[in-house]
């Protein structure tokens, strides 16, 4: 076990320093030039030169890259074309509020699919079974900022339960912020708790046909003992794969979903900082963004592994 | 010990019956060891699961009566059959890849029957690895403490094979059914399974119940045959009469 934790985390490394090559080289062959932008009309060959010197654009390519890459360890990701500050000190609240956001998502994903998908399976062809079907399909096909439009509505609107674009910041309030967060959370994670039962019914009702299953039930096991003993350890996992998955999705919805809730997020940044060309930030905010991706589906590896010995490899 | 008579299993294939097995009887004496041969198809494995309580699909029908020992299986609830169930018969499959759970250790798998059981046998988790090692030994496996820690795709088929014996023999059942025991084995694995088997018999007494399609296995194990053919029993006899003078057409075309 110990030496599959280092192999993926040594494969986490390399991960992390290709994504951040290609993610600069992609800012490199980009058309425009962020001086000339920042400059515009009042560029002179000199103020240019000295600009460029001043941002290090001077210096050539892998100089530029490595400088970067020795910033993605220290956090340090220079300054900000646009606002002339620091980018980690620009970032960091932005960074908190979307990571907080997914984790939450995630979470109620988690605890909501995982004892549904259960239930549903231990009850197939049952009421509830059949009425999960329709609910389901329709939890898939309505996009997150449209829920997010709804919850707005009946949570903010009718039941008064929040106010509606009434943000609240973690550093004044930081249970009022967690609470702000849920409506958010809960209109990103519903589609995919659509997905998570159906993947995790699906597979507990695939695994309880195998003959593992049958020779259990020989043993005189009942329905719940070959569930908890013997079927959900080998059907979680698919679903596990997915959750690792859907974290990117995370990010992305939350992007969206942010400009819904009128929270201070990310999103705005990121296409902000994009039409501007302040690629510090942007590089900042994407590699950021991988990092967390990465992460989570190192964290889903290592539950993998813990769950199936045929794995640690 | 056990009575199998007038079995008949149904099932519903777009809602029109179809008979898998029908007017099956045979005997089971105690100590002895009866072999079901036929093709695939022929109902042996349908009648083998009838018997361990393992068709509950709810497009099948049974009728019948399965008598073990007085308790009668085919209309006994579910509870009842569970107490039966790895306890009072032991059932050993095919495939021992398969049938073991890939992400548990070998150990709680050989001793999930008495396991279930905990509270009414009274046993610590000591006690319950002390039986589970003993009863691996007790079918060859000598390396049983490592067996015990490993994980099914770490050790070998026939390893493998043995510890699902020992699973099924924890707690010493008067019935041990193998479904096609041998059947996913090597050749040479196969001999030392049927051998265990026999030492098993001929040491305390376990009636074993053996299906197979493999008349070589049928001849080197059983002491009387039923010959099945399309769920139905076309000849029943001790091994010598069975393959000295098959009455029936089809028992000569399996045996040449």
């Amino acid at each position: 076990m110990g030496k599959y934790i280092i192999k993926k985390f040594i494969l986490l490394i390399i991960t992390l320093i290709i994504t951040s090559f290609i993610l600069f080289l992609i800012f490199e062959l980009v058309p425009g030039d962020p001086v000339l932008d920042k400059l515009g009309t009042r560029a002179t060959p000199e103020t240019i030169a000295a600009l460029r010197s001043q941002w290090g654009l001077d210096r050539p390519f892998f100089v530029r890259y490595f400088s970067f890459l020795g910033g993605v360890f220290t956090l340090d990701f220079g300054v900000s074309y646009t606002y002339g500050m620091n980018v980690s000190s620009l970032l960091k609240e932005k960074l908190f509020i979307n990571l907080a956001l997914s984790v939450m998502s995630l979470l109620i994903v988690i605890v909501v699919s995982v004892p549904l998908g259960i239930y549903l399976a231990k009850h197939t062809g049952g009421f509830a079974d059949k009425l999960m079907g329709p609910v389901n399909q329709t939890a898939m096909s309505v996009p997150s900022f449209v829920l997010g439009l709804f919850i707005t509505f009946l949570f903010g609107i009718v039941f008064r339960w929040f106010r509606p674009g009434g943000y609240v910041s973690y550093k004044t309030d930081f249970a009022g912020f967690l609470y702000f967060l849920i409506f958010p959370s809960v209109a990103i994670a519903i589609p995919k708790i659509a997905m998570c039962i159906r993947i995790l019914r699906g597979n507990i009702l695939e695994e309880a046909e195998k003959d593992y299953a049958l020779t259990a039930y020989a043993r005189g096991n009942n329905t719940t003992g070959l569930l908890y003993r013997h079927v959900l350890k080998n059907a979680i996992m698919p679903t596990i794969t997915f959750i690792g998955m859907i974290a990117a999705d995370m990010i992305g919805s939350g992007i969206v979903i942010e400009q819904v809730f009128s929270i201070p997020g990310l999103g705005q940044m990121l296409v902000n900082s994009i039409s501007s060309r302040d690629y510090p930030v942007v590089e900042a905010e994407v590699l950021m963004i991988a990092l967390f991706i990465m992460a989570v589906s190192f964290l889903t590896d290592m539950i993998h592994a813990m769950i199936d010995p045929r794995v640690r490899v | 010990m056990l009575t199998v008579k007038d079995l008949k299993i149904e099932f519903f294939d777009h809602d029109l019956p179809e008979v898998a097995v029908k007017d099956v009887d045979f005997v089971i004496n105690d100590g002895e060891i009866l072999g079901i041969v036929g093709e695939s198809g022929s109902g042996k494995s349908m009648t083998a699961m009838a018997i361990a309580g393992l068709l509950n699909r709810k497009d099948l029908t049974k009728s019948g009566v399965i008598d073990l020992d007085g308790t009668d299986l085919l209309n006994s609830s579910r509870g009842q059959i569970r107490e039966i169930q790895g306890n009072e018969i032991g059932f050993v499959f095919q495939d021992p890849l398969n049938s073991m759970n890939p992400v548990l250790k070998v150990g709680p798998q050989v001793e999930e029957a008495m396991r279930i059981r905990k509270k009414k046998l009274n046993l610590s988790k000591e006690e319950m690895k002390k039986i589970a090692l003993e009863t691996m030994e007790s079918v060859g496996l000598e390396d049983s403490e490592r067996i015990y820690n490993s994980y099914p795709h770490q050790i070998s088929g026939g390893q493998r094979q043995r510890a699902m014996i020992a699973a099924a023999l924890v707690l010493k059942p008067k019935l041990l059914i193998c479904d096609e025991p041998t059947t996913a084995l090597d050749v040479t694995v196969q001999k030392k399974i049927i051998d265990v088997l026999k030492k098993l018999n001929k040491e305390t007494g376990t009636s074993i119940l053996f299906i197979s399609h493999d008349l070589s296995v049928i001849k080197a194990i059983c002491d009387r045959v039923v010959v099945m053919k399309d769920g139905l029993v076309v000849e029943e006899g001790s091994v010598a009469e069975i393959f000295d003078h098959p009455s029936k057409e089809y028992t000569r075309q399996l045996i040449f």
